[in-house]
């Protein structure tokens, strides 16, 4: 995931000297990167030859491409404030295991497993973030942040499993998922660092690691919820203009 | 009400107003001949086909259904007419006018212009009746409808449109009026999703069944998942349908005599066990011996419930009509009555007798009977005719213990025949005849000529053998001992009495030939001196038998 930060460029650790400019207090950074993968599990449940037909599903994702932007202010001294905004996406299939009842018989389901086709996964998140930069000499910088975050999620999941059978029907199998996209939103936190290498005054990189958090319930039509824990650790890397 | 007064008002004064104000279009006056498709949106076609409806609707030519609101767009509404050639409906002309207030918005439709046909049908109702029927189909009761068939490049006839069963099918069928030949026939099932439902057996129990929905949204015992047609009948008590239906004298209509339910949840005890065990011993029949049903060729499965009334048994039907009592019978092609047991507080034998569909192998051995005809045709007499009555007693026990856990009481798995429905012990044991009188040994067979020369009494003697080969023993009348194969290896002697009843009898076989051929079924699938063989070979010298 890319890391949005404000950061102090090395200039802002350095001494101030009489004659000096002014040191930046607003920096803006824009950058890519990656967000760590995460899993989540879930239990569809629905009525199938009159009994209730189960398929546990995992959603996994490895890590996912992550764009973002932040903008921050210097307050006063080694403090500032910003603000960050990251947005992941992802592409994966989800693994299936269900049992799928009998439709001449109670209680003989026939065990199913397969792979969805690719599901999507997508995050936003939005970021404030209270800034400690640590004061530094030379080109270097390095500045940490944390604050609350609002995670926004949005999941293809699967309401239901079709399936193959046949007489004499001791077997089943799996043949796709029906699918359903849930987004929601929650609030969360978030914690990074993020170090600065600035070429001019105004201008500079940032290699940033930030770790971001929410537990988001999406709830289904039929008032079944589906948690996923949104966010995950983000590294990447950015370029930061400094005014 | 003026609410609901307002679309069909409005639908009125359109008509109204496309009959009346608007001036004919000289495209209309152009003659065509043969189907002509209408699709107006836009206001100046809507004028375009105005003068051809407007005709059409003074002459007669097209007769409007009730106007039908819009269920989504409150205040449009929907008028419908079809097409009609001298007082005989064109099949599939009709045109559809959707209406806002007094204003048309579109016009689709199909109509058929040139039609030049006589209405007069040389063959009546009851020759196109004939015509379907000699396709193997059952009409429905609704009547054959007149109409005009389309053909192709503009051609119509005349024929008879009637609903018709087939199995697995419901088809229409146009029946040339002239002729009577079959014009065109189709499918007319909507839906071919089969539909599992919930019932309860005789004994209280939950069962699934597989079902179908009717036309009329009614939920009816007919199969739709398994390969044959299996369908179940309620005779509603009436004897003499049943009778005339046995005796091939009426058709049944699957339309309205199938036993139904509304909701899908079985409560008519006696169809739900009839319709699932009959559909169970299918089942059984192909996982067990890999057999196609009765015939191995997928032939229908009828069952019959309700074929009398309990109350009818104290009067002379009960004495006439026996079977539809205390019994169960097969009548051939597939056909199967299930006995609707005894008044409360009457009994037969000392025993109170149930809906006999109870008996998940009562069932199974009905339907075995059908197998046997289909196979050996064993004749049911003497002792060919106890043959048939011991493999269907076989096939009935087999049928339990693949369903059901073995031990006693109800809906386990025994070697008493009917015993879930026939309190107390049912009516034949296989593990000691003698308990019913029957003999467990060929020295003491039955000789008389009741029962077709005891099909029913003798039968004890190669039930004992197959009972002996499976679970071991000692025969009562000879006090030799026998080696089972075990309970936990019945499909070995299951598979041997199958092969050679169903393989290697003669119709006329004796119970000398029957013990020759599972022995011999025994060494085709388990070796010579297998187990299954010596177990077998023990088992018909144990009951007497050489």
């Amino acid at each position: 995931m890319l890391v949005l930060a404000l950061g102090a460029s090395a200039a802002d650790a350095q001494p101030r000297r009489p004659r000096a400019p002014r040191e930046p207090r607003v920096f803006v950074t824009v950058g890519a990167g990656a967000l760590t993968g995460t899993e989540a599990t879930d239990r569809v449940e629905w009525l199938e030859h009159v009994e209730i037909a189960v398929a546990n599903v995992s959603y996994g994702s490895g890590a996912r491409r992550l764009v973002g932007g932040s903008v921050g202010v210097r307050l006063w001294r080694q403090l500032g404030a910003g603000v960050a905004f990251t947005s992941a996406s992802h592409e994966g299939a989800a693994g299936v295991e269900g049992r799928i009842p009998h439709p001449f018989h109670y209680e003989q389901p026939r065990d199913i497993s397969g792979e969805t086709g690719a599901l999507s996964r997508s995050e936003t998140g939005l970021h404030l973030q209270v800034l400690y930069i640590v004061p530094t000499t030379g080109r270097v910088g390095l500045m940490l942040s944390a604050g609350p975050s609002r995670i926004s999620a949005r999941q293809d999941t699967v309401t239901r499993v079709q399936f193959t059978e046949a007489f004499p029907f001791d077997t089943a199998a799996f043949q796709r998922a029906d699918t359903r996209a849930l987004s929601a939103s929650a609030p969360g936190f978030n914690a990074g660092a993020e170090a600065t290498y600035m070429f001019t005054r105004s201008l500079g990189v940032v290699g940033l690691v930030r770790f971001t958090r929410a537990s988001i319930a999406l709830m289904r039509p039929d008032g079944d919820r589906l948690s996923l824990d949104a966010g995950g650790v983000q590294a990447g890397a950015a370029v930061r203009v400094a005014f | 009400m003026l609410r609901r007064l307002r679309p069909v008002m409005a639908a009125a004064a359109a008509w109204l107003l496309l009959t009346t104000s608007l001036a004919p279009h000289p495209e209309a006056q152009v003659e065509v001949r043969g189907p002509v498709q209408i699709t107006a949106g836009a206001p100046a076609e809507i004028r375009q086909w105005t003068p051809l409806l407007e005709g059409m609707l003074r002459g007669g030519e097209l007769r409007r259904r009730p106007p039908r609101p819009d269920r989504v767009m409150s205040v449009r509404s929907h008028d419908r007419a079809d097409q009609y050639h001298r007082g005989v409906r064109v099949f599939g002309g009709d045109v559809v006018l959707q209406m806002e207030s007094a204003q048309v918005l579109s016009i689709f439709g199909t109509l058929h212009r040139g039609v030049d046909l006589d209405t007069a049908p040389v063959i009546d109702e009851a020759g196109a009746l004939a015509a379907v029927e000699r396709r193997g189909a059952e009409p429905h009761l609704d009547a054959p409808e007149l109409v005009v068939l389309p053909r192709d490049a503009g051609a119509y006839l005349l024929a008879w449109r009637i609903r018709a069963t087939l199995p697995g099918d419901i088809r229409q069928f146009f029946v040339d009026a002239r002729t009577g030949a079959v014009l065109l026939d189709f499918s007319d099932v909507k839906s071919q999703v089969p539909i599992i439902g919930t019932g309860t057996g005789v004994l209280g129990d939950q069962k699934k069944l597989s079902v179908r929905r009717a036309v009329n949204g009614q939920y009816v015992a007919e199969d739709g998942r398994r390969p044959p047609t299996l369908r179940t009948y309620d005779m509603q008590g009436n004897i003499t349908r049943t009778v005339d239906f046995l005796s091939g004298r009426v058709n049944l209509n699957p339309a309205t005599e199938l036993a139904a339910d509304a909701d899908n949840n079985w409560t008519d005890v006696m169809a739900v066990d009839a319709h699932v065990y009959s559909g169970w011993t299918y089942d059984f029949l192909f996982k067990r011996f890999n057999r196609r049903g009765l015939d191995n060729g997928d032939v229908r499965i009828v069952s019959l419930v309700h074929p009398a009334r309990r109350e009818d048994f104290s009067t002379p039907l009960g004495s006439q009509w026996p079977l539809f009592f205390a019994n169960a019978a097969y009548f051939g092609s597939g056909v199967v009555a299930y006995g609707v047991g005894l008044p409360p507080g009457v009994t037969a034998g000392g025993r109170t007798w149930d809906y006999m569909s109870g008996a998940l192998d009562i069932v199974a051995h009905e339907l075995a009977h059908g197998v046997t005809d289909y196979t050996s045709d064993l004749i049911y007499l003497n002792e060919p005719g106890a043959l048939n009555e011991a493999f269907s007693d076989i096939v009935g026990t087999s049928v339990e213990f693949f369903y059901q856990p073995a031990g006693t009481g109800p809906l386990r798995a025994d070697y008493l025949l009917g015993e879930d429905v026939v309190r107390p012990n049912g009516i034949r044991s296989m593990a000691d005849p003698g308990m019913f009188g029957h003999p467990d040994h060929y020295a003491i067979r039955y000789t008389g000529t009741a029962d077709n020369g005891g099909v029913h009494i003798n039968s004890g003697i190669a039930n004992h053998a197959f009972y002996l080969a499976i679970e071991g023993g000692t025969n009562r009348t000879s006090g030799m001992a026998v080696l089972g194969v075990g309970g936990v290896n019945r499909q070995q002697i299951e598979n041997v009495f199958y092969r050679a009843f169903t393989e290697l009898l003669p119709s006329s076989a004796t119970f000398s030939i029957a013990r020759a051929a599972t022995i011999q079924a025994a060494r085709d699938l388990y070796g010579v001196n297998s187990s299954p063989e010596r177990a077998v070979t023990e088992a018909w010298t144990a009951v007497g038998v050489h």
